[in-house]
């Protein structure tokens, strides 16, 4: 136990950063960007990514309590610090794990001008929101808490792991307006998702009842949806390398469209409002993953009132069962039936202003060929995604800057629920085809990363002509 | 400064920033003290009884002894015996009885051997005021230990034989609270 809490904050403290990739977005020197847009106005002629290194990204972020706060080495108790988290958080408050890794992907462009771009690419994502209502009640107790409802609502997390499909393209529609959109099918590896639940638990006095309390299950709508956990729950092995092989067999076949399958899109546009001046924006991931498959769902609906047993009762053969009561007023069912859920969708916008333009021997900023004119830009970005409580929100400034044809670099500050005050940094270098990139936001709380709520690493190798 | 130097220096501020990054300040052995100690509170039993169920009205006596079974095996698992300090059964009792009446738990295993006992009484009444009794029973560790094998609890209700008037109510509730003391 005490190990995998150690792990767990290791792989905070190492992998955090927020959901939204500011850095990358509209970064148009990188194929990554059309994942983000695909109406990047992307000027390559052509791209390789390099297999399984073309983009490692992961984070893992917490809102509203970090390792610091909670292990400080600042000689107070531990517990006193757990109870003033405790205190802190709100059940809005987010623990969240993405992790991507492009196992391909490649684009051309067409001799009518259009950009094509396509790909494999394996995500996770986990959200699990704080149930602070029954964290007080399992560090606190019902004691001190007469009347007050536990919200059974505060249980909301989703989990995902799937292979993604894609295959989109870049389109420049008139002389200012570039549109661009991208097909995904989904290939769901597991998914397991607890939303929407209802009910509450409540202790009250009841000074003219049956009894001191009486305690109170209301309304109570609890359910677990889950697809690709009841077979590997039922592999039956002697060995621990064999059950191993056996998930491993069955992740792949599943990565490989043989899972519960979905359809989405992204689509995007580049404006540009006059010269200097370029409005972009996107949808991506607005598609749904269809789960019939390998499903199972568990569920306990029902209300309850307990107010103690009733003794003595003058028949001997009575006996009074409390959990058997409990059953059979919050039925308890595993259910077969098959489910569907929206992904994540996220929004991107960003407004630019170039400027710097580049002219010949003023500096060494492009490849032949290329007729981007401004060697720098300012501007500023918003990022919204839909999650199973509330959207969350980030709102960036950035500058770019092509320090060279070698070298681009942007800079971005970004304000959202993980932090007010984080700087993101990406460089980009191109010697002659060959492209490596490494993005890392939250520069400032790199020098103790036990104070951060986010920080993010990413990095990724590519062919580019 | 020429540009390849800023250009390596930026990629190794980068890198350096995100493989060399660290975590200070912090003392992860605290996990060590790490307890969490909820107090539970839950009812326990309750009852009305009337003078009709203590008189065997044919016979117009007193019955000496009803008595109830009540399934109980929360002590049964590691995560009660490992983890519970201390539990305090509360009772009060409400007679205008004019009798004491004593209340008798007898924890059992399956087989119905006794585990443990014990009795608390309601004091005798009048039959204008109710008289208000409160009693406390405490289990220890080695008690919750010792009672990790029941499965039952027999409730005996004995009134005494005195010449009291046989008129009148007892109301008992009751309370158990739960003092949980969890280490990681």
């Amino acid at each position: 136990m005490r190990k995998n809490i150690y792990l767990l904050f290791i792989l905070i403290a190492n992998i955090v950063c927020a959901q939204n990739k500011e850095l990358l977005y509209d970064f148009t020197d990188l194929p990554q960007s059309l994942l983000l847009n695909p109406a990047a106005d992307v000027k390559m002629n052509k791209h390789l990514g390099v297999p399984f290194l073309s983009q490692i990204h992961a984070n893992v972020g917490s809102s509203g309590v970090s390792i610091y706060d909670v292990f400080a080495d600042d000689g107070r108790s531990v517990n006193e610090k757990i109870e003033e988290a405790l205190a802190n958080l709100s059940s809005h408050d987010y623990f969240t794990v993405n992790q991507q890794l492009d196992i391909l992907n490649f684009g051309w462009r067409a001799d009518n001008d259009i950009y094509y771009s396509g790909g494999i690419y394996q995500e996770l994502d986990v959200i699990g929101y704080f149930p602070k209502d029954l964290a007080v009640l399992a560090y606190r107790g019902n004691r001190d808490f007469e009347g007050v409802p536990f919200r059974l609502s505060d249980i909301s997390a989703t989990a995902e792991l799937m292979s993604v499909f894609h295959f989109g393209y870049n389109k420049k529609v008139n002389r200012n307006l570039r549109f661009g959109a991208r097909l995904k099918i989904y290939s769901s590896i597991f998914n397991a998702r607890s939303t929407r639940n209802r009910g509450t638990f409540t202790t009250i006095e009841t000074p003219n009842g049956n009894n001191i309390y009486q305690h109170i299950i209301s309304g109570a709508d609890v359910r677990l949806q889950t697809a690709g956990y009841a077979s590997l729950r039922d592999i039956e092995s002697e060995d621990d390398v064999d059950g191993g092989k056996q998930v491993t067999k069955k992740f792949i076949n599943r990565a490989l469209l043989g899972g519960n399958l979905g359809l989405g899109v992204d689509v995007g546009f580049t404006y540009d409002i006059e010269e200097q001046w370029r409005v972009t924006g996107s949808v991506t991931d607005l598609g749904m993953i269809f789960y019939t498959k390998d499903v199972e769902t568990y569920k306990a609906i029902g209300d309850y009132v307990f107010e103690g047993l009733q003794a003595p009762i003058q028949s001997e053969e009575d006996v009074n069962d409390v959990l058997d009561e409990l059953e059979e007023a919050v039925s308890y069912d595993t259910i077969h039936n098959s489910y569907a859920a929206f992904r994540p969708m996220k929004l991107n916008g960003s407004l630019k202003y170039s400027f710097n333009r580049y002219s010949s021997g003023n500096c060494d900023c492009y490849l032949d060929g290329e007729d981007a004119p401004y060697t720098d830009a300012i501007g500023g970005q918003v990022f919204m995604q839909f999650r199973p409580q509330r959207p969350q929100f980030a709102l960036s400034l950035f500058y770019y800057k092509r320090l060279s044809k070698y070298l681009k670099a942007k800079v971005n500050y970004t304000i959202d629920d993980l932090s007010y005050y984080n700087v993101g940094l990406i460089l980009s270098t191109h010697i002659k085809k060959f492209n490596f990139y490494i993005s890392a936001n939250n520069l400032l709380d790199y020098s103790n990363l036990a104070k951060s709520n986010g920080a993010a690493v990413q990095l990724g190798f590519n062919i580019i002509m | 400064m020429n540009k390849k130097t800023i250009f390596i220096r930026l990629l190794l501020l980068v890198i350096s920033l995100t493989t060399m990054s660290c975590v200070k300040d912090v003392d992860f052995d605290q996990t060590d003290e790490i307890v969490l100690t909820p107090v539970f509170e839950a009812d326990f039993i309750y009852s009305k009884i009337n003078t009709e169920d203590i008189i065997d009205i044919p016979t117009n006596t007193v019955i000496p002894v009803v008595r109830d079974t009540i399934a109980f095996d929360l002590l049964s698992t590691d995560v009660a015996t490992e983890n519970l300090e201390r539990i305090e059964l509360f009772f009060d009792f409400e007679n205008t009885i004019e009798r004491n009446i004593d209340f008798t738990f007898i924890f059992t295993g399956s087989d119905f051997a006794p585990l443990h006992s014990f009795t608390v009484t309601a004091n005798m009444g009048t039959n204008a005021t109710p008289v208000e009794t409160e009693e406390t029973e405490i289990f220890d560790q080695n008690l919750i230990n010792t009672l990790s094998n029941a499965t039952k609890i027999i409730t005996e209700m004995r009134v005494a034989n005195t010449t009291g008037s046989l008129q009148g109510e007892l109301e008992v509730k009751s309370k158990a609270t739960y003092f949980v003391r969890y280490e990681l």
